[in-house]
């Protein structure tokens, strides 16, 4: 249990780890295999973004030797992960991005060169562009994941799959299809469910343990677990009392017998329920 | 809990399941209430009733013999009134239960009224129950009653569904004489036949009828009834039925034949037999009869019934409750009783859970899958979670067996209070990981040999990626 439950937590982590800016989609179009870290500059929409942040910074007041409206850079974004290259490239693009913001920021555009006179604000420019690029990195990488888990045949966890158990099962998962593949199968079976039915709910039974001739299902395809479903017995039995009612038909007394037992009543004037 | 306790629970519960000694309280009452203003007491119809069931009534009791309590000691009775929010002055009325040939005991309320000073538009009715020596047994609740002040006359509207009766819902039909409560009867069903009882009256399942479809097999169909629509009535607890009939409004003891707007609580109906000539249910004293309207040669959308085919129609409500106290001597009221209406699944894989949907939920509940205790977690009075234990937990062996397994689902209070319910719940063996690649019959032996023999290396040599690291 409380593995599953830290399991769980670390998987939101990644989904807290996205500032509320990123919800904004139309910077982010539909590349999610991209790796700018790799690449030797910014795409244009990198550019457009981190501009946009820094106008909206300078128009709220702060500027270059203002207060620290960013958490100290250490605290921002951790060691650099990458490698020394990490550092440069983070630079340059914020460099680059810098400028676009108008002439007064023209002086920085010179600080890829001389590194050494940046301001500690304009580190913090930087610091914080890099952020905004490694955020969406893992973003990109995490919904490459999602698209990878949705193609996989997972068991359906409660909990989504880790990275690695996702790579891991997607590799026997390959190899499970072209095993099938060779073996020439019909595939018959893989789209049997329909789309009304509920999800099944399967508990896996799990154990490492080889079967054993010991075992009494010894020899028999091993079970992967069971299904679990529910039922409501007294609805089912209000049901089956319906299908199977045997129909009473009151007698016609003209038929039966000429006794008029309805004049006891018949003779009565009409009655009115909210006399 | 040490262990020796939880075995001794454990064998309890077996027990108790080999044979439930359940004492039910089963409340059937009327879904609307009409008020009644100044001086009048409009009693509610029909009257509100109570039966009692099941074997742990009379284990109770000879329990309470055996503790020389005296004779008298084990006689039940009850009080019912209105749940009247702090109000001390509430009428409650006295039920005494008579015992019927089917061993269960029956009561009803035939003289509760809402004063007009109620300004409430909904509220429950409260049914105590007490031995006689004193002793409480419990307080149980009805469902909700909705107050109206009369009959509505307007048309109804299908955007506003309150007052309308749906397709499938109960309903209970009586006739009274000039508004003369003392005059009414209500249908029933006694020894295989119906009749009109002055005593007691039946729930009856209402449906709109499939007209193309053969008798007794009555494919459900769903909406709300309106006039001119075939219906069937199933009695509830019987399950007999009458043959289809047309459900049509009264208007001045006229049958009207050509209004079909949807039929609203109390209105005035008369029930015509589908394809007969101008025949419609009636009732003649404690007989129910079938009764010959006559044509009006002028107006040929009506024709002219008697007092006995004008039925009122109104919906019902029932609600049961079930314990037993077979596995502790309890002195604490049983109540709340709680109440499951749904049940909920989630997760799979390692672990599923299990969400109990109901009422009056309390922290001192668990939930068990048969004789198995499930970690129960309570929510709020309307949701308990719990985890589903795994299928070895009620023996090793199930792990193997090819065939479904049903336990039925308990709650048990810690004192070992047991509340059964009408719930039960399936394991179902899987042989495939894959959804929809398991057994498939339709496929020759064979191929599935090949299948199963490669789904069988697969997993056994892949079991750990299925495995959470």
């Amino acid at each position: 249990m409380e593995t599953v439950l830290l399991e769980h937590f670390a998987g939101g982590l990644d989904s807290f780890s996205s500032p509320p800016y990123f919800e904004e989609e139309d910077f982010f179009p539909e590349q999610p295999s991209r790796d700018s870290l790799t690449t030797d500059g910014l795409l244009e929409p990198d550019v457009d973004f981190l501009s946009r942040q820094l106008q909206e910074y300078y128009r709220d007041g702060g500027d270059l030797e203002g207060g620290y409206r960013c958490p100290p850079p250490a605290a921002a974004f951790p060691p650099s992960p990458a490698s020394p290259g990490f550092a440069y490239e983070c630079c340059g693009a914020a460099g680059a991005a810098l400028l676009s913001p108008g002439g007064r920021l023209q002086a920085l555009g010179s600080a890829k060169r001389r590194r050494r006179v940046r301001s500690e604000a304009e580190l913090q420019q930087l610091r914080q562009a890099a952020n905004v690029r490694e955020r969406r990195r893992m973003q990109s990488i995490n919904d490459a994941f999602e698209g990878l888990r949705s193609h996989i045949p997972t068991l359906p966890y409660e909990k989504r799959l880790s990275k690695v158990d996702t790579l891991r099962l997607a590799i026997g998962y390959i190899n499970f299809l072209s095993e099938l593949v060779q073996s020439d199968l019909p595939l018959r079976t893989a789209s049997s469910e329909s789309p009304s039915q509920p999800k099944k709910i399967i508990i896996c039974h799990r154990g490492t343990r080889s079967p054993s001739p010991s075992d009494p299902d010894y020899g028999l395809p091993p079970l992967a677990g069971h299904s679990l479903s529910w039922t409501d017995e007294k609805q089912l039995k209000e049901q089956n009392i319906i299908r199977t009612a045997k129909v009473w038909t009151p007698e016609d007394p003209r038929k039966v017998n000429s006794k008029p037992s309805l004049n006891d009543i018949e003779n009565e004037p009409p009655f009115d329920f909210v006399a | 809990s040490n262990p020796y306790q939880t075995n001794l629970l454990r064998d309890g519960v077996r027990r108790y399941l080999q044979l439930p000694a359940d004492q039910t309280v089963l409340i059937l009452h009327a879904k609307v209430a009409q008020k009644s203003y100044g001086n009048e007491k409009r009693f509610f119809c029909p009257p509100p009733c109570v039966y009692l069931s099941g074997p742990g009534w009379k284990l109770k009791q000879e329990q309470m013999k055996a503790r020389d309590q005296g004779d008298a000691g084990f006689r039940v009775c009850g009080y019912m009134g209105l749940d009247s929010m702090g109000s001390s002055l509430m009428e409650t009325q006295k039920l005494s239960f008579e015992e019927q040939p089917d061993a269960k005991g029956f009561g009803c309320a035939k003289a509760l009224y809402i004063s007009d000073t109620d300004k409430r538009k909904h509220f429950r009715l409260v049914l105590k129950l007490f031995f006689s020596n004193g002793q409480e047994i419990g307080t149980f609740h009805s469902k909700l009653i909705k107050v109206i002040s009369k009959p509505s006359q307007k048309k109804q509207s299908l955007k506003n569904t309150d007052l309308c009766i749906s397709s499938g819902s109960k309903v209970s039909l009586f006739n009274r004489l000039r508004s003369q409560t003392v005059s009414t009867r209500y249908l029933s069903v006694e020894g295989g036949a119906f009749i009109a009882s002055a005593r007691q009256w039946a729930a009856f399942t209402l449906h709109l009828a499939n007209e193309h479809c053969t008798r007794s097999e009555f494919p459900l169909r769903e909406g709300y009834i309106r006039y001119g629509s075939v219906v069937q009535l199933v009695c509830t607890a019987t399950g007999i039925a009458l043959p289809p009939l047309i459900i049509r409004k009264v208007m001045k003891q006229f049958a009207m034949l050509d209004v079909d707007e949807p039929i609203s609580q109390l209105h005035k109906c008369a029930f015509q037999f589908q394809g007969s000539d101008r025949m419609y249910l009636c009732l003649s004293t404690e007989k129910v009869i079938q009764f010959q309207a006559s044509p009006c040669p002028k107006e040929a959308n009506r024709e002219l019934l008697n007092d006995g085919s004008c039925w009122t129609i109104i919906g019902t409500e029932t609600v049961e409750y079930t314990f037993s106290e077979s596995l502790a001597s309890i002195r604490e009221p049983v109540s709340p009783v709680p109440l499951i209406t749904a049940l909920q699944l989630t997760g799979g894989g390692d672990v599923a859970m299990l969400e109990v949907q109901g009422e009056y939920f309390h922290a001192h509940l668990k939930v068990w899958f048969g004789d198995v205790e499930a970690e129960t977690m309570y929510r709020s009075p309307k949701s308990l979670m719990c985890v589903v234990p795994d299928v070895s937990a009620f023996s090793s062996d199930w792990r193997w067996l090819r065939y479904p397994i049903t336990v039925p689902l308990l709650l048990i209070r810690d004192d070992g209070l047991i509340y059964s319910s009408s719930f039960t719940f399936t394991y179902t063996p899987e042989q495939s990981f894959i959804p929809g690649q398991q057994v498939l019959s339709d496929v020759p032996q064979d191929s599935d040999k090949l299948l199963d023999s490669i789904h069988q290396e697969f997993t056994r040599t892949n079991f750990h990626l299925f495995m959470q690291s």
